[in-house]
């Protein structure tokens, strides 16, 4: 942007300003692609490369690390001794051996008949005492 | 290094994105400045390829413009407007080179001042009519001659005035002289080129 001078200048003599005005005319001469990638080389080579995080900030670190804790865990939950099973079928037979216990013993007892199970159910468990109905039997 | 490859066309940016662009460059943000060099590159080039006559030399020190404005831009402090710190470095660059080939930049008889300069401001050169002069090929090629055998003074202000529309004042800020400096060099400059013209005129009317 020029600014205007108000005192009178030689610059200004028409014939000089025609000068100028060639001089604007000249035909331009602009950088080639080979030139700029040139340049780009060279300021990339200046760049200073970015500081790699410590090994224990990565993310690939803390994402395998999560990966490998959840496979574990999954692996313990899918692997492990399951006791559960062996309980539930020793719950089912005592349940079964309890119930054809007393179903035999009230059969008994209402026959007037005694055995050697009785007795010693008797003696080993004094307290014990079923009071149990056909109802509850269906209960079970 | 190729100048005659397909060029880059210049992308010019408006004032608020040019100092965006400025602040990021002073965080060594490589692609701001990679989008300060397509606004600037064709014009720097073109300044350089005039101030330096070898090409390849010219393609070097017009990169070497933006290598250096790119490491010392933390200490640009926009005093100045870019273009004029960006041209700043370009004419130190090729005065340096100048200087390394032991040419001194004073020697053109036509970059002395003092007496001689004004009477030569007060002489109007009467064959001089540009209206009749078109500016062709061979006219180009005068002109371009009459630039390189100009000191890289009196060219450094012709180009930047006539060909780059700076101020008198960005000019000064540019090169570190004073406005009268800049004016006289800018006198000198056009009555070389306007004497190399007549020359080519007169020998062409013989």
């Amino acid at each position: 942007m020029k600014k205007h001078d108000p005192t009178p200048d030689p610059l200004d003599r028409e014939d000089l300003n025609q000068i100028g005005g060639w001089i604007k005319d000249l035909p331009e001469e602009e950088p080639s692609l080979a030139w700029r990638a040139e340049l780009n080389a060279r300021l990339e080579a200046l760049t200073p490369a970015p500081k790699r995080a410590p090994w224990w900030r990565s993310r690939l670190v803390w994402s395998s690390t999560a990966s490998l804790a959840a496979m574990g865990a999954l692996a313990l939950f899918v692997l492990r001794p399951s006791p559960t099973p062996e309980r539930a079928d020793l719950g089912g037979l005592t349940a079964t051996a309890i119930v054809n216990a007393h179903v035999e013993s009230v059969t008994r007892h209402d026959l007037g008949l005694a055995t050697a199970t009785d007795l010693k159910a008797d003696q080993g468990a004094p307290e014990l005492h079923y009071d149990w109905d056909v109802v509850d039997l269906d209960l079970l | 290094m190729s100048i005659g490859a397909p060029v880059l066309s210049m992308k010019r940016t408006d004032p608020a994105t040019e100092l965006a662009l400025i602040e990021r460059c002073r965080r060594q943000d490589a692609e701001a400045f990679a989008r300060i060099v397509d606004a600037y590159q064709a014009r720097v080039f073109g300044f350089v390829r005039r101030m330096v006559i070898d090409a390849d030399e010219a393609a070097d020190i017009a990169q070497e413009v933006f290598i250096r404005a790119y490491q010392s831009f933390g200490r640009f402090d926009g005093r100045s407007s870019l273009r004029t710190w960006l041209f700043r470095i370009a004419h130190n660059l090729c005065v340096d080179r100048a200087r390394r080939l032991g040419r001194a930049p004073e020697r053109t008889s036509l970059d002395a001042g003092g007496a001689d300069e004004e009477a030569a401001m007060d002489i109007p050169d009467q064959r001089w009519d540009p209206q009749t002069i078109v500016l062709n090929d061979e006219l180009i090629s005068v002109i371009e001659s009459a630039l390189s055998t100009m000191s890289e003074k009196l060219r450094s202000v012709l180009l930047l005035h006539d060909k780059e529309d700076f101020a008198y004042d960005e000019i000064a800020q540019a090169l570190d002289v004073p406005i009268g400096t800049v004016k006289s060099r800018l006198f000198l400059a056009r009555a070389h080129l306007q004497k190399a013209v007549g020359t080519y005129l007169d020998g062409e009317t013989l």
